[in-house]
């Protein structure tokens, strides 16, 4: 009879909490202010704990990364030394572009773009599987890092942030399945929408097949945004394909950002 | 100090789902997946007993869903679920031995897999078989290779019958 009764009592306590589980998961699909302010205690609670663990583990991280970098030294030095020659090659003219555009600017009384203002924050945890793409950063609503605001690296435009507590935030990557954002293409100016996708991958959608596009071209930001400035790179083209049973170009995107790799950035929180 | 162990082994619980956040992502690179926290989770049903255990998966799930921005709830749905199925097991007449040990890893770790990949498509999240196959087959490998670091934090024994006094004896 004993074990039976303990049986019982245990699916009683099951039942009740995979009860609370549906009702929280119900709670968090309506976006409801309370699981919102619990994530932000949370992630508050848990910021000195997970960025002191961070910084002990991280010289084991960067030596997994550099065993990992190592077997791919002599292509990576190939590489970089074919860009370097094309850079060179690219310099004077840039030199000669800039001088060009800062007279005409001032002859037609454009402002010069101003520096964005920026804080600086590092990652604290990552959390990555097939459904989402997000990072942890160590600056939050005190620094006055806020939701929707864009977080950038040198490379380019790492993700938007998408839930600001006190001194933690959470940013959503590019590569994120939730991630839809205004974008162009550099040269063409054609403009269309960076979704990312469940492999990691990065799409640009929407655009007609009419519109030219070559592999190799550059994304940038749109200048829809409220919070995210126009021009900030994004990626290159990686693959452009046309299908008979798609209005649009299907069209993939290399991010200049390698999204698993990120340990600094800047939060853009004004321009 | 049954007590006093079990606040240890919620600060153990506690230290590997912050390892959880920080490594997971790392480690994938090199197509290593990890799942300390449902690992922890058994050491400790195994060693606190059943009622411990749903009040650890419960309280895991919750942080790791609120730390990460998933979906809160399921985690926590998931950990509870694969408590419920290791005290079946126990109750079941399971001994206490490595041998268990690793069924109970992989059984879990299967069950935990499947679930979470059915719970995600049900909420319209697209699911790519390819991944979930590879995640059926590798993480319950790693799994096993993390109870031989976690279990003897929790003073379990791999040979013979462990003596503790879990609640379902």
């Amino acid at each position: 009879m004993a074990p039976s009764r303990k049986s019982v009592k245990n699916i009683i306590i099951l039942a009740i909490i995979v009860i609370l589980c549906l009702i929280i998961i119900a709670a968090s699909f309506r976006d409801s202010d309370a699981v919102k302010s619990l994530r932000e205690s949370t992630l508050d609670f848990f910021k000195p704990v997970q960025e002191k663990l961070y910084a002990f583990f991280q010289p084991l991280i960067r030596t997994f990364n550099n065993i990992k970098n190592f077997f791919g030294l002599s292509s990576r030095i190939k590489e970089l030394e074919q860009e370097n020659a094309e850079l060179l090659g690219n310099y004077s003219e840039n030199i000669n572009l800039r001088i060009e555009n800062d007279s005409l600017r001032s002859l037609l009384e454009i402002k010069q773009r101003e520096n964005y203002k920026t804080v600086a924050a590092k990652v604290i945890g990552y959390n990555t599987d097939k459904w989402q793409s997000e990072i942890i950063l160590n600056v939050g609503k005190n620094e006055g890092v806020l939701e929707g605001m864009c977080v950038i690296n040198e490379k380019g435009l790492v993700g938007m942030v998408i839930l600001s507590a006190s001194n933690s935030c959470n940013v959503r990557l590019l590569n994120d399945p939730q991630t839809s954002l205004g974008a162009r293409i550099l040269s063409s100016r054609s403009l269309g929408m960076i979704q990312g996708s469940k492999n990691n991958t990065i799409l640009f959608n929407y655009i007609s097949k009419s519109d030219i596009v070559y592999t190799g071209d550059i994304l940038i930001t749109a200048e829809f945004g409220k919070y995210i400035p126009d021009e900030i790179l994004i990626g290159a083209i990686k693959k452009v394909n046309i299908s008979d049973n798609n209005p649009y170009q299907e069209i993939e995107v290399e991010t200049f950002v390698d999204m698993r790799k990120i340990e600094n950035v800047l939060v853009i929180t004004g321009w | 100090m049954k007590y006093f162990l079990k606040t240890i082994h919620f600060f153990i619980l506690v230290f590997f789902i912050i390892l959880q956040i920080i490594f997971g992502e790392q480690l994938e690179i090199y197509y290593i997946s990890f799942d300390f926290i449902l690992v922890v989770l058994i050491a400790a049903t195994l060693k606190d007993g059943f009622i411990t255990g749903m009040i650890f998966a419960f309280i895991s799930g919750m942080i790791l869903d609120l730390l990460s921005g998933a979906v809160v709830g399921v985690s926590p749905l998931i950990f509870s679920l694969c408590v419920f199925i290791i005290g079946r097991l126990i109750s079941a007449g399971l001994k206490l031995r490595l041998l268990s040990y690793i069924f109970i890893v992989i059984l879990t770790t299967e069950i935990n897999i499947i679930l979470l990949n059915i719970i995600y498509y049900l909420f319209n999240f697209q699911m790519n078989f390819t991944s979930v196959v590879i995640d059926l087959v590798t993480k319950p490998l790693f799994n096993i290779l993390l109870v031989f670091i976690i279990f003897p934090l929790f003073r379990l024994k791999f040979s013979g019958e462990d003596t503790v006094e879990y609640q379902f004896k």
